[in-house]
């Protein structure tokens, strides 16, 4: 038996070398980039940074999209262009974040741009993409892997609280303030804020001021022009109902001061959609001078954090948990 | 009392319990896969006094004067009987069951009460592949395949009589979970062959049971070295068993099986949905030889085919609806971005057709190292893929025709040990198509897999296996967008231990 073990071990190893050094490398990883700020579907993810070459040829000709403005996990975002006729494939990333970039193959040639040929897709965008402005960068790739010059297309990535797209541009005035509510599960949780009026702003109830009545304007319209300025309005409800969303975010957004007093805040778990225990985060934000003291900025002011259990679901029954109070 | 009298009296003695403990290695012997041969009645006969002299089985480590003694006491208790005439009664009774023959590599099992012999083995095993991702796929399937599992744990009960034999095995493994199902549940009707070594003249099997089609597809996993049946045997077959009725049996080196199936191969592995529920029954046939042109040689080899109708399921109906498409992307509901979705009426299922043909040859001998195994098989086969690419023409507006085959060979070195190299290929589509620069160019989807394996073997006990499939396939995109072959090699150790 000991011989016989011998024979095997020496087999089994000179096997597995075989076997290891002949296979072991063979093969193009395949990742799925799920980690990645940008994400393709249809297209193959490649570590590192895109192909780079001195050539001119293949070109990537036209890049356009709807918008250039992404939110944090934003789906289905449609990237399209044209690249010269030698193309086969485009690689597309963003120039200053992610591992990877994307390939994937050009469509047939357009009739109306001189036989370009077309090249589309569809994005999906991570939801920690820090916000700001980014450049996405495309290259196109001919049958030798080799690649032409990259051409970029800045779009800008916005924060998860409203901000009027200050991160991108920061001469845009953001927000007086906002006070949003997080969480970390797929519950149908309320932020609940009560004026300092007593009115009751939910997601349900989304003004802090009561909008006019219709019919003709008894205060004048710059009376109603300024209820509107300095009321606060809900964004959202997410997960309304159980319909997750996947945003999981509620924010209260004022544009101008909010009317001073006291804002109770609660977080009130309306439905907790067959889920565990869920935490969530309260801020407060703030409009606060920037480096530039010419410029605004949103900054954080506040923050409370908690959990809620399953049974403390009331169907919006209840306010739900107190969470602080917010003086203006 | 003469010595030469005591030595006789001591020599039948140790031959009682000897014959005692001999039926029930026997009876432990039989195993579960198998056929019953024929134990005609007469020679069984003598086992009728073995069922008292059972009992003297714990006796086997007695010195001889105590072998003595009891027998001297059973021979007394017998003397003094006032009625031995009912013995011959139960003597009649005892031949209905019959032993059954055993599946290579596998221990005999444990009988038990009513002649039920119960069997089972593990195998648990480590799995590596380079293409896992600590992430879920959409939807929540898992993407990491490095991981521990039990692959097959099985239990099987079987129970055989001369003119029947019925048989049931449940699975439990971890492959997508913990999971049990049913394995084999089938009640066989036999006209067996009076000699052992050879399958019944006919058998008439209903329930779940095998699938007659090639080779790998009635192997045992049980025996079965490689971790796993071939990628072409498992796209047409994800499961072994299917439930139907089959008749089968040989004579001389004939062999052939016939089967009428409902064309839903059951997977072990849970999660796959069974996706031929429609009346039409597959026919799977296989007729074959099996010969043994010397003795130290085996040869076999035979034809297989099947032909069913697949199934295509329909769609239900669907409401009117609104559709919200954000065509400027700015996350707010504009004008012209609410797009109403007439409902549509269902759409009703069909059937297609669908057939596979296949060529298996195997070929055995007995070197001076071991036995050295060489066997292949190959196959065509049309709208016939049930597991990897599953063919549905219904929707793709055209036949899919499919190609596999694979070549094994297997040498046992000593008692101890096993080496193998087996390469399957299997091609699910050969009409598939890439699309470049907008143009439809000819594909190949061919995977091609090549799986050296090493094992270490405590004969009828535990086997230690190591195998490596390089798979070749065209499942990536290089950096040019080309198909290209996708690193996706598998090492798989396992421990496999019999019960």
């Amino acid at each position: 038996m000991g011989r016989g073990l011998a024979i095997v071990l020496a087999i089994g190893a000179l096997v597995a070398s075989l076997a290891l050094s002949l296979f072991a490398c063979s093969g193009e990883p395949s990742e799925t980039g799920l980690g990645e700020p940008l994400r393709l579907r249809a297209a193959a993810f490649k570590a590192g940074d895109l192909p780079a070459s001195a050539a001119m040829y293949p070109s990537v000709t036209s890049f356009e999209t709807a918008s250039t403005v992404v939110r944090p996990g934003q789906t289905e975002k449609g990237l399209l262009g044209r690249a010269s006729p030698d193309a086969v494939a485009i690689a597309i990333r963003f120039a200053d974040v992610g591992s990877g970039y994307w390939v994937f193959p050009v469509d047939g040639p357009d009739p109306q741009n001189n036989g370009e040929l077309i090249w589309q897709t569809v994005a999906d965008f991570g939801v920690d993409v820090a916000p700001g402005l980014h450049a996405l960068r495309v290259v196109a790739v001919d049958g030798a892997g080799v690649a032409g010059p990259a051409r970029d297309l800045s779009v800008c990535v916005t924060p998860p609280v409203p901000d009027n797209l200050n991160a991108c541009d920061p001469r845009t005035k953001p927000p007086a303030a906002v006070l949003s509510l997080s969480w970390d599960t797929a519950v149908d949780l309320d932020l609940v804020i009560v004026a300092p009026d007593g009115r009751i702003v939910d997601a349900k109830h989304p003004r802090t001021v009561a909008p006019p009545p219709p019919g003709p304007s008894t205060g004048g319209a710059d009376a109603n022009a300024n209820a509107n300025a300095n009321a606060g309005v809900f964004d959202r409800d997410s997960n309304g109902g159980c319909v997750i969303d996947g945003v999981q975010r509620e924010d209260l957004v004022f544009q101008t001061r909010p009317a001073p007093g006291s804002y109770l805040v609660y977080a009130s778990l309306f439905d907790a959609c067959g889920k565990g225990a869920v935490h969530f985060r309260f801020s407060l934000f703030e409009s606060a001078a920037a480096v530039d003291p010419k410029l605004q900025q949103l900054v954080e002011s506040i923050t409370k954090q908690g959990v809620l259990l399953p049974l403390e679901a009331s169907g919006g029954a209840r306010l739900g948990t107190f969470v602080t109070e917010v003086t203006f | 009392m003469s010595c030469s009298t005591r030595a006789s009296r001591r020599a039948s003695s140790v031959a009682l319990v000897l014959a005692a403990v001999a039926l029930t290695r026997g009876a432990s012997a039989q195993e579960t896969d198998l056929e019953v041969p024929a134990a005609p009645p007469a020679p069984a006969a003598p086992a009728a006094p073995a069922a008292p002299a059972a009992p003297a089985a714990p006796a086997a480590p007695l010195a001889p004067s105590a072998l003595e003694d009891r027998v001297r006491a059973l021979e007394a208790a017998a003397a003094a009987s006032p009625a031995p005439a009912p013995a011959p009664a139960p003597a009649t009774e005892v031949p209905t069951t019959v032993r059954v023959e055993r599946e290579p590599s596998l221990t005999g099992g444990l009988t038990g009460p009513l002649g039920l012999v119960f069997s089972g083995y593990v195998q648990g095993q480590y799995e590596h592949n380079p293409i896992s991702e600590d992430q879920l796929q959409q939807g929540g399937v898992l993407l990491n395949q490095d991981r521990f599992l039990v692959r097959r744990a099985r239990i099987r009960v079987d129970r055989a009589w001369t003119w029947a034999s019925t048989a049931i095995e449940v699975d439990g493994n971890t492959v997508r979970g913990p999971s049990f199902g049913l394995r084999r549940a089938e009640v066989s009707l036999l006209w067996r062959n009076p000699n052992r070594d050879l399958p019944p003249y006919l058998r008439l099997t209903g329930g779940l049971s095998e699938i007659p089609f090639g080779y790998e597809m009635t192997e045992s996993p049980r025996a079965r070295f490689f971790m796993e049946r071939s990628a072409g045997s498992l796209a047409l077959f994800p499961g072994e068993p299917d439930v139907g009725i089959r008749l089968s049996g040989g004579a001389g080196f004939f062999r052939y099986a016939i089967a009428a199936l409902n064309g839903e191969p059951i997977d072990d592995r849970p999660g796959r949905v069974a996706g031929d529920p429609n009346a039409a029954k597959d026919i799977v046939a296989r007729f074959g030889v099996d010969t043994k042109p010397h003795e130290k040689s085996r040869v076999a080899g035979g034809i297989s085919f099947l032909t069913g109708k697949g199934f295509h399921a329909g769609k239900d109906a669907t409401k009117n609806g609104v559709v919200w498409r954000d065509l400027n992307e700015n996350g707010s509901v504009d004008s012209g971005e609410i797009t109403a979705v007439p409902g549509t009426a269902a759409t009703p299922s069909q059937n297609f057709s669908r057939w596979a043909f296949g060529v298996d040859l195997q070929g055995s001998l007995d070197t001076p190292i071991g036995k050295t195994r060489l066997y292949g098989e190959i196959f065509v086969a049309q709208n016939a893929d049930r597991g990897f690419l599953v063919a549905d023409p219904i929707a793709t507006g055209s036949d899919i025709r499919e190609l596999g085959f694979y070549a094994g060979f297997l040498q046992e070195i000593g008692r101890y040990a096993v080496v193998g190299f087996r390469t399957d290929h299997y091609d699910p589509n050969a009409d598939v198509f890439d699309k470049r620069r907008g143009k439809l160019i000819p594909a190949d989807a061919t995977v091609h897999t090549y799986s050296p394996m090493i094992g270490a073997i405590l004969p009828d006990r535990v086997r230690l296996l190591l195998q490596y499939d390089a798979i070749v396939d065209s499942l990536a995109r290089d950096s040019s967008g080309v198909p290209t072959d996708l690193k996706n090699d598998r090492i798989t150790f396992r421990l496999q231990g019999e019960l």
